[in-house]
């Protein structure tokens, strides 16, 4: 009866334990109780491995703990898989814990210093405690003597070390279940706080792809870092190669501290970021320091343009990898709209200067149909010519046989058209004027010569034009400005080049001239297009893993609106898009550039094309006027190879060259083309790739080539060259 | 690689020049 009341007394408390240092108490309380001098020892399931716990009032002395670690062994050995609880198939003595239990019977003698047991083991028993069909602990008692242990005992002692496994369970499954609820209601309040990040990630490309200035674009931005991320202060530096420096160009705290003034590019976590090209993070390491996330900033071309800095002084920052990959995804929308800002600019400024390029046309051709009057075609001309120039003072000048120039015309502010000499003061400004003519006449070409220091010269610009009249005349036109705006601006290339070959056009006999004036406005508009088309073509070629990829994009004479692009994710993902805006010229030019930063703004968000598509659609349908509407089609590679994602919206249909077979596959568009209707669902195709298969994606250029016939090419051919391509470089 | 883009190019150009803006992009599985 006296057992039977211990085991209940036991059971009762293994009930109310709530650590594993109470249970080891119990079952040591038990064991000293009914074994005298003996020593329990329970080893369990813990941190993926075995953990042995001694339980003694006392501690064992080295040889006692080798005879344990030597007798339990081999039980461990047997019912525990080596590779997972065992190194080199031994259990390893460090993991034997010792555990300072006040065992009632035996804390009395265990005073402050407590006395080391030493080998005092001689007599054992091992029990394998079964929890389902899996050994869960093994229980032992170690005595300093053979044990002497009835039946009932034993079986009692089975009893002990069940129940106490089973404690030992139900409290190793509560703490990870509380640590799992912990763990989860930190994910969900984090997942809430992210979740909220889609939408303003969706709200910030369309800001960003609204914004006509530098200022503006960098203002959306820091507004999106602090609202999303909850950071204090963010600031954006720009990399300037030449002076080797990081400049602070904008920043969301005082101005005092958003001065421009640079720092070495090497210095800080901005300089650390540039130089690692990648995001760094320094945590605070004395109290009154800023926690700071930074992350690089790269053009378009690959090189680095500067970095973004984030500031807490909270401390609560706690970024994680995907945080600084939507840091990262945001400092490449930056990135892109910036970079969209200046292409825009500049197209923007081509425009205004073809706008002139128009007005000097039309003036010139007006002076080509008027040249009746032979004799007044230089004073004619000069007085166009200060018109378009706006420069202080314009002359014509004729060269006379002994090799002089006669004055012809000349208009300034003070006196107006005349033909009184020009008078230059002072020395300085007439010695660079006579020694831009004397270029101007003796290399037969345009010289414009800016004044680098304004007093000396008297001026800031001189533009010398020499033309050759129809009659053999050389007539040299000079303006000149002392103000240095109205020229200073018409001193870009591409416009003063149009003008040369305009007023020379006007001084050409041919009937031709009208027609080599349009041929000079069409060549200004081409130009701007393929430098629009040319500064968006990615760099794509070369072997990603699974996947090698080679490229061919060319402007024709008249360039439209292809667009081509490459994407890489963090995750390896590549996407390549092939679109065509309809219609030609500089409107489908940026049209194409505006479409090729929205698909990089939205595509960390959308893993899956159609739905990428779908939005993609709505925010071009809002603008249908100008987009008219766009084919496209959007390649979806994934690294591990073997399957890709595609959804084609209207464009050109991706052929398949299956190697298993020797057949072209066309995967025809199953969707309309974007820009036509809002809401659109579309559909998605998946291609299952083999090793050898090859894809080709095209835009209409290719159907557009007619044959000798005169018949087009059609996409009907397109396979059977494809093809025929395919055996070619496989026979060499 | 660039060996079937330029064989692929010149298969469907036929010699000809292009008139309107072309890209051609190539996968092939490795």
């Amino acid at each position: 009866m006296a057992e039977y009341g211990a085991i209940s007394e036991a059971i009762q408390k293994f009930g109310l334990a709530f650590d594993k240092k109470q249970i080891f108490e119990i079952v040591g309380n038990y064991v000293s109780r009914t074994c005298a001098n003996s020593v329990a020892v329970f080893a369990y399931p813990e941190s993926g491995g075995f953990e042995a716990s001694v339980i003694s009032a006392e501690p064992l002395g080295d040889e006692a703990l080798d005879r344990i670690e030597d007798s339990m062994t081999p039980l461990l050995a047997k019912y525990c898989s080596p590779g997972e609880n065992f190194e080199d198939g031994r259990y390893p003595v460090s993991r034997l814990k010792f555990e300072s239990c006040v065992l009632r019977d035996a804390s009395a003698a265990a005073g402050p210093n407590p006395r080391k047991r030493q080998g005092d083991i001689k007599g054992s028993l091992l029990i394998p405690i079964f929890l389902g069909n899996r050994v869960y602990s093994i229980f032992g008692i170690f005595g300093e003597s053979e044990l002497d242990m009835s039946r009932e005992t034993a079986s009692d002692m089975v009893v002990i070390g069940y129940m106490a496994a089973m404690s030992i369970k139900n409290h190793s499954v509560t703490r990870s279940m509380i640590s799992a609820l912990s763990e989860a209601e930190r994910r969900m309040s984090e997942e809430a706080a992210r979740a909220s990040r889609a939408p303003a990630l969706l709200a910030l490309s369309r800001k960003l792809a609204s914004q006509k200035t530098v200022d503006g674009v960098m203002d959306a931005t820091l507004s999106a870092y602090r609202e999303m991320f909850g950071v204090a202060r963010v600031a954006i530096y720009s990399h300037n190669h030449h002076r080797r420096e990081l400049v602070l160009e904008k920043a969301s705290f005082g101005h005092a501290r958003a001065a421009k003034a640079g720092i070495p590019e090497d210095s800080g976590v901005a300089g650390a970021a540039v130089q690692k090209g990648q995001p760094y993070f320094r945590r605070p390491y004395i109290d009154d320091t800023d926690e700071i996330a930074a992350i690089p900033l790269f053009g378009v071309s690959g090189v680095s343009s500067g970095a973004i800095t984030l500031f807490d002084r909270s401390k609560k920052l706690n970024f994680e990898e995907r945080d600084f990959e939507l840091m990262w995804t945001i400092a490449n929308m930056l990135s892109v709209a910036l970079n969209l800002v200046k292409i825009q600019s500049m197209a923007e400024s081509r425009i205004a200067e073809k706008g002139s390029d128009h007005k000097i046309i039309e003036s010139l051709v007006t002076l080509f149909e008027s040249r009746s009057e032979v004799a007044s075609l230089p004073a004619l001309t000069a007085e166009t010519l200060g018109k378009i120039f706006t420069a202080g003072s314009i002359a014509a000048f004729e060269a006379d046989p002994g090799g002089g120039l006669k004055n012809v015309y000349l208009s300034d502010a003070v006196s107006g058209p005349s033909v009184k000499p020009l008078e230059l003061e002072p020395a300085a400004a007439r010695s660079i004027f006579e020694s831009s003519v004397a270029q101007a006449i003796s290399g037969d070409k345009l010289v414009a010569r800016t004044g680098d220091n304004e007093n000396r010269h008297g001026g800031k610009l001189f533009l010398c034009l020499p033309v050759t009249a129809e009659d053999g005349r050389n007539i040299l036109f000079v303006a000149h400005d002392i103000e240095g705006d109205g020229i200073a601006k018409a001193a870009d290339r591409t416009l003063v080049a149009a003008v040369s070959r305009a007023v020379q056009a006007a001084f050409d006999s041919s009937g031709q001239a009208a027609e080599k004036l349009l041929t000079v406005q069409n060549g200004a508009e081409s130009e701007i297009c393929r430098q629009i088309q040319k500064k968006l073509v990615p760099k794509a070629d070369g072997t990603y893993e699974k996947f090698e990829v080679a490229s061919f994009c060319e402007p024709s004479q008249s360039p439209g609106g292809d667009l081509f692009d490459f994407i890489r994710a963090e995750n390896g993902n590549i996407t390549l898009l092939v679109a065509d805006v309809s219609g030609k010229g500089v409107q489908s030019a940026l049209i194409s550039a505006m479409l090729r930063a929205q698909v990089r703004s939205l595509i960390g968000g959308y893993p899956e094309p159609r739905k990428l598509l779908h939005t993609l659609n709505n925010l071009i349908c809002e603008d249908i006027d100008l987009y008219n509407f766009i084919t496209l089609l959007l390649l979806q590679l994934s690294p591990m190879g073997g399957r890709a994602a595609f959804c084609n919206a209207g464009h050109n249909p991706v052929l398949h060259y299956v190697r298993d077979g020797d057949n072209v596959v066309i995967h025809e568009s199953k969707n309309s083309p974007l820009g036509i209707l809002k809401n659109m669902e579309f559909k998605e195709g998946i291609l299952l790739l083999d090793r050898g298969d090859i894809l080709l994606l095209h835009t209409n250029g290719l159907c557009d080539l007619k044959n000798s016939s005169g018949d087009f090419f059609g996409r009907e051919r397109s396979p059977t060259s494809f093809k025929r391509t395919r055996a070619r470089t496989r026979n060499r | 690689m660039k060996n079937l883009l330029v064989s692929a190019i010149r298969e469907f150009s036929n010699g000809q020049a292009f008139e309107d803006d072309v890209t051609f992009v190539i996968v092939k599985v490795v």
